[in-house]
C-alpha cells in the first residue's frame, strides 16, 4: 500500500506541470514541500543545512519538472532531486567547515540549552549515522520501503542495503538512548 | 525454533535495538513477562517518536509561499563546482594573471581622461617629457589626451619596468626642485609634481593646506600630492591621498585606478571590488569611445577580486558572487562584441555553460 506521504494524489496537475505550466508546477511543489523538507532533514540531520537544501531542491523541482517521466513514480524522482541537493549542500559545507569551525563551537550554556530540546537531541542521534545509513533508515523505517526497494532506489546491492540498514538502525537507537540512565550501561556492555 | 519466552534478556535487548519495530512480534512473550525489557522497548519507541516529531516539525515549519517566492526570484541554480574544482585554480590563474598584466602595463605617467564631472582636476599643458599617447592601463589602447591626473602607482618591483629610463634618471638625480619652491597656486606646481621634484617645504606647505574645512580647495592640492607621490613611487602616500581625493570627488577614473591598485592581493580584494562598484556606478560619465573598455576592465577586476575571495574562502556565497561577476563580465564582452574566450572560461569554471550562456 502506498504511503500517504509518498503517494502522488491524482488531483495534482502533474501532466500540466510536466508540460511546462508554471502554476501547475507550483501546485505540485506546494504539495510536496513538507515532504521535501522532511527528506532533507532526514538526509542531513542539520536544520540550517536542510533549510538550504530544501530551498535549492524546490528551485530545481520547478526548473526540471519538465524532464520528469510521468510513467515513473514521482516520489523516488523527487527524492533523488532532494538527495542531490543535500549532497551538494553537504559538500559545500565540507569545504566551508575548516573556515567555520575555528572558535565557532557553541558555548557550554548554548549546548546545554540546545540539548534540552528533544528534537535537537533526536537529530543529534540521527547525525551520528553515515549519510547512507540515514538514507536507508529513512527509506525503510519511516518510508516503509523494503530493503530491496531502498537498494533499488539508491542504486546499491540489496545485501549492502540490508547490512547498512542494520548498522544504521542499531547506531541510531544506541545514540538516541546513549544518555538514558537505564540503558547507557547496557550499550557499554554490548558489543 | 527457540522459545522467545525463554530468551535471555541480553538477547531480547539486542534484538530490540537491531530489528525494525515491525519485527518485534516474536519478542512479545518475553516482553510480557519482563518489565525491564518492556521498558527498553517503550524507550526506543519514545526516542524514535521524538525523532519522528522533530522531522515532522521541521517539515511543517517551512513557509512554502516564501520558498516559492525565493524560487521564482532565483536564477537557475549554479552547479556546484566541486567536481570540476581543478578548473577554479586554472581559471583563477588566467583571470588573475590578466589583471596582473594590467597592473604591470600601467605606466606611472599613464594619462587618464579629463575629470568627467567638470569640477575637479587641474587643467595644465602636457609636459614635454610625458608621452602623449601612453596607455593608461592594459585595457586602454586608444590614445587619450594627457591630463596629469593622479594614477595608481605600480608596486615597487614594477617601477623599473613601468618607468621610462629618462624619468628614472631624473628621479635619481633630482635633488633640486624644479617646481616652484613656495606653496602657491597649485597649477604652477604641476610640472614639478609630475616629475617628483617638489621640495620638502613645498610638500609640507601643500599638506598644510589640507584642512578639514576646505574641501573644495583640497581637491587641486590633493591632485598635486597624489601625482607627486606617484612620481616618487611612494605607494603608501599615493594610496592615502587618492582615498582622500576619492572621498571628496566623483571621479570614475580615480575609483578605476584604486580598484586596479587594490587588485594586487587577496587581502585588498574587497577594496578593489568596492572601488570597481563605485566606478561602474559612474560609468555613464566616461565618453562613449572609452566607456565599453573601461567597464569591461572593471568587470574583469570584479571577476578577479571575487575569484580571489572564493579561493580564500570557498563558500556558497563567494562562489555565487564569483560566478555572477564572471557572467557579468562575459555578458558585457558579448554585448560589446569583444572577445569572450577568457571571460567565458572564467564563468564556465565557476558554473555550467548553460547558465553562463543564458540571456
Amino acid at each position: 500500500m502506498a504511503h500517504p506521504l509518498t503517494h502522488t494524489p491524482p488531483t495534482l496537475p502533474m501532466a500540466a506541470a510536466v508540460a511546462g505550466d508554471a502554476d501547475a508546477a507550483e501546485t505540485v511543489a506546494r504539495h510536496w514541500w513538507p515532504q521535501m523538507r522532511r527528506w532533507a532533514l532526514a538526509e542531513l540531520a542539520d536544520e540550517p543545512l536542510a533549510d538550504d537544501a530544501s530551498q535549492e531542491a524546490l528551485i530545481r523541482l520547478l526548473d526540471r519538472i519538465t524532464r520528469y517521466d510521468p510513467q515513473r513514480p514521482f516520489a523516488p524522482w523527487l527524492r533523488a532531486v532532494v538527495r542531490n541537493c543535500c549532497h551538494d549542500v553537504r559538500r559545500r559545507r565540507g569545504a566551508v567547515l575548516p573556515f567555520l569551525t575555528d572558535g565557532s563551537r557553541p558555548s557550554p550554556v548554548e549546548r546545554e540549552l540546545d540539548l534540552q530540546r528533544a528534537s535537537a537531541k533526536a537529530l543529534s542521534g540521527l547525525a551520528t549515522l553515515t549519510p547512507r545509513q540515514r538514507q536507508l533508515v529513512d527509506l525503510c523505517d519511516r518510508g516503509h520501503a523494503t530493503p530491496s526497494e531502498a537498494a533499488a532506489e539508491l542504486g546499491i546491492a540489496a545485501s549492502t542495503a540490508r547490512a547498512l540498514l542494520h548498522q544504521g538502525r542499531t547506531a541510531l537507537r544506541r545514540a538516541l538512548l546513549a544518555d538514558h540512565p537505564d540503558w547507557s550501561s547496557l550499550f557499554e556492555e554490548s558489543p | 525454533m527457540t522459545s522467545t519466552s525463554s530468551m535471555r534478556c541480553d538477547a531480547v535487548r539486542t534484538a530490540l535495538v537491531e530489528r525494525a519495530a515491525t519485527d518485534w512480534a516474536d519478542l512479545e512473550p518475553h516482553l510480557g513477562g519482563c518489565p525491564a525489557c518492556a521498558a527498553l522497548r517503550a524507550d526506543i519507541l519514545a526516542a524514535e517518536a521524538e525523532l519522528h516529531d522533530a522531522l515532522d516539525d521541521f517539515a511543517q515549519r517551512g513557509d512554502v509561499d516564501a520558498a516559492l517566492r525565493r524560487a521564482r526570484q532565483a536564477r537557475p541554480p549554479i552547479p556546484d563546482p566541486a567536481p570540476r574544482s581543478w578548473r577554479i585554480p586554472i581559471m583563477a590563474t588566467v583571470v588573475l594573471a590578466s589583471a596582473a598584466a594590467a597592473l604591470l602595463l600601467l605606466a606611472p605617467w599613464a594619462p587618464t581622461p579629463s575629470p568627467v564631472d567638470g569640477t575637479v582636476g587641474i587643467e595644465v599643458a602636457t609636459p614635454a617629457h610625458a608621452p602623449s599617447t601612453a596607455p593608461s592601463a592594459a585595457v586602454d589602447d586608444s590614445p587619450e589626451p594627457v591630463v596629469p591626473m593622479p594614477v595608481a602607482p605600480t608596486p615597487p618591483h614594477d617601477d623599473a619596468v613601468a618607468m621610462a629610463p629618462e624619468d628614472v634618471t631624473e628621479r635619481e638625480e633630482g635633488t633640486e626642485a624644479e617646481g616652484p619652491s613656495t606653496c602657491g597656486d597649485p597649477s604652477e606646481l604641476e610640472v614639478g609634481a609630475m616629475k617628483g621634484k617638489l621640495d620638502h617645504d613645498t610638500v609640507a606647505c601643500l599638506q598644510g593646506l589640507l584642512g578639514p574645512d576646505s574641501r573644495a580647495d583640497a581637491v587641486p592640492v590633493l591632485r598635486l600630492l597624489t601625482v607627486y607621490a606617484f612620481a616618487g613611487a611612494d605607494e603608501e602616500a599615493w594610496e592615502r591621498y587618492a582615498l582622500q581625493l576619492a572621498s571628496i570627488t566623483e571621479d570614475p577614473d580615480l575609483h578605476y585606478k584604486l580598484s586596479l591598485y587594490y587588485a594586487k592581493s587577496t587581502d585588498t580584494a574587497p577594496m578593489s571590488l568596492h572601488h570597481a562598484d563605485i566606478a561602474l556606478g559612474m560609468a555613464d560619465r566616461w565618453p562613449e569611445a572609452i566607456q565599453a573598455k573601461r567597464v569591461g576592465s572593471l568587470l574583469k577586476l570584479r571577476a578577479a577580486g571575487t575569484l580571489r575571495l572564493l579561493m580564500d574562502a570557498p563558500t556558497a556565497a563567494t562562489q555565487t558572487e564569483a560566478a555572477d561577476a564572471a557572467r557579468a563580465w562575459l555578458r558585457h564582452d558579448r554585448r560589446e562584441g569583444l572577445p569572450v574566450k577568457t571571460s567565458r572560461k572564467a564563468c564556465v569554471a565557476l558554473a555550467d555553460a548553460d547558465w553562463c550562456d543564458a540571456d
